[in-house]
């Protein structure tokens, strides 16, 4: 009797976390697969203190996804940082790569860019990856994760060559949100673990339910335009076309 | 004969501006090639390191690099 009435209390309190419109916060750091490559060795001092200090960079970068019932948003934590201004910043920043926004009722997944000092949102597929969820499974934080993968296939036009990508996701069914870090979503699960290349991973260091946040947090600025990918990607090439001919 | 000395004279004054301009132009292209080749060499060992990137990535690094290069 007993442990029925504490699963009951349990049940109810499950359904009253996740299905409340309460918002919630994941930690994400990012960490970084070493290359086994020589080439390193090979290029000058120059270069190699360049790799350093962006290696450096990311791995003091933290990211936040936001969440409810149905959106999210994932980007950096600015902080202030001394190095602001630096290359090697920038370009540790550039492989989260904005923030990402993705809303299920309105069906929308979104990216937000910069270019030319102007923002964008890129607006994604929403079942963007076709997962393949698997039977292996690991502990991250308490919370029983699933291995998902999948195969993602674009055409780069500016190198002509088809490239071909196996993101990789750790899921956990115990958190039913279908969100994830750097857009890699759409899982039966919140993604506390994942990659898109076979480098930078994103991994949840800290996860906190029903917290405060600024109103707008979860939403999108409706001042900054939506444009498609291809739109974007046509845009980039322009641009990579003036600066080689200026 | 007066005739042939100034069309000499313009045409020596022709090749001249002629080739004064071209070194520069080809300066000018030379260097935005080098900048757009060095971009490319650093985008690959960035791939070395960090990752493949995806077409949206590449461009985008190509044209960071190809900024920081022409600031210099």
């Amino acid at each position: 009797m007993k442990k029925t009435s504490l699963l009951i209390i349990l049940f109810i309190q499950s359904i009253s976390i996740f299905s409340q419109n309460q918002t919630n916060r994941v930690i994400y750091k990012v960490g970084l697969i070493e290359s086994q490559s020589q080439e390193l060795k090979n290029q000058s001092d120059e270069r190699k203190n360049f790799v350093s200090e962006v290696k450096e960079n990311l791995s003091k970068l933290e990211c936040e996804l936001i969440f409810n019932n149905s959106c999210s948003v994932f980007k950096v934590i600015e902080k202030i940082n001394p190095n602001e201004d630096s290359f090697a910043y920038k370009k540790a920043k550039n492989f989260v790569n904005g923030l990402y926004y993705k809303n299920m009722q309105d069906s929308l997944k979104v990216t937000q860019v910069e270019l030319s000092g102007k923002k964008y949102f890129v607006k994604k597929n929403i079942k963007e990856y076709n997962w393949l969820i698997t039977n292996e499974t690991k502990i991250i934080d308490g919370y029983t994760c699933y291995k998902a993968t999948c195969k993602f296939e674009e055409f780069d036009k500016l190198r002509s060559k088809q490239l071909i990508f196996t993101p990789e996701v750790w899921f956990t069914p115990s958190i039913p949100s279908s969100f994830g870090p750097k857009g890699l979503d759409g899982l039966p699960g919140l993604v506390l673990d994942g990659r898109f290349n076979d480098r930078i991973y994103f991994y949840a260091t800290k996860i906190e339910f029903n917290v405060i946040v600024e109103k707008k947090s979860l939403t999108l600025d409706n001042k900054i335009p939506i444009i498609s990918q291809e739109d974007y990607n046509k845009m980039l090439l322009e641009i990579n076309e003036k600066l080689k001919n200026e | 004969m007066k005739k042939l000395f100034f069309t000499a004279i313009l045409l020596v004054g022709f090749s001249g501006v002629s080739m004064a301009g071209n070194p520069e132009e080809k300066k000018e292209v030379l260097r935005a090639d080098a900048c757009t080749n060095w971009a490319v060499e650093q985008v690959n060992a960035d791939e070395v390191e960090f990752g493949c990137y995806t077409a949206t990535e590449y461009t985008q690094a190509v044209n960071d690099y190809i900024t920081k290069c022409k600031s210099h």
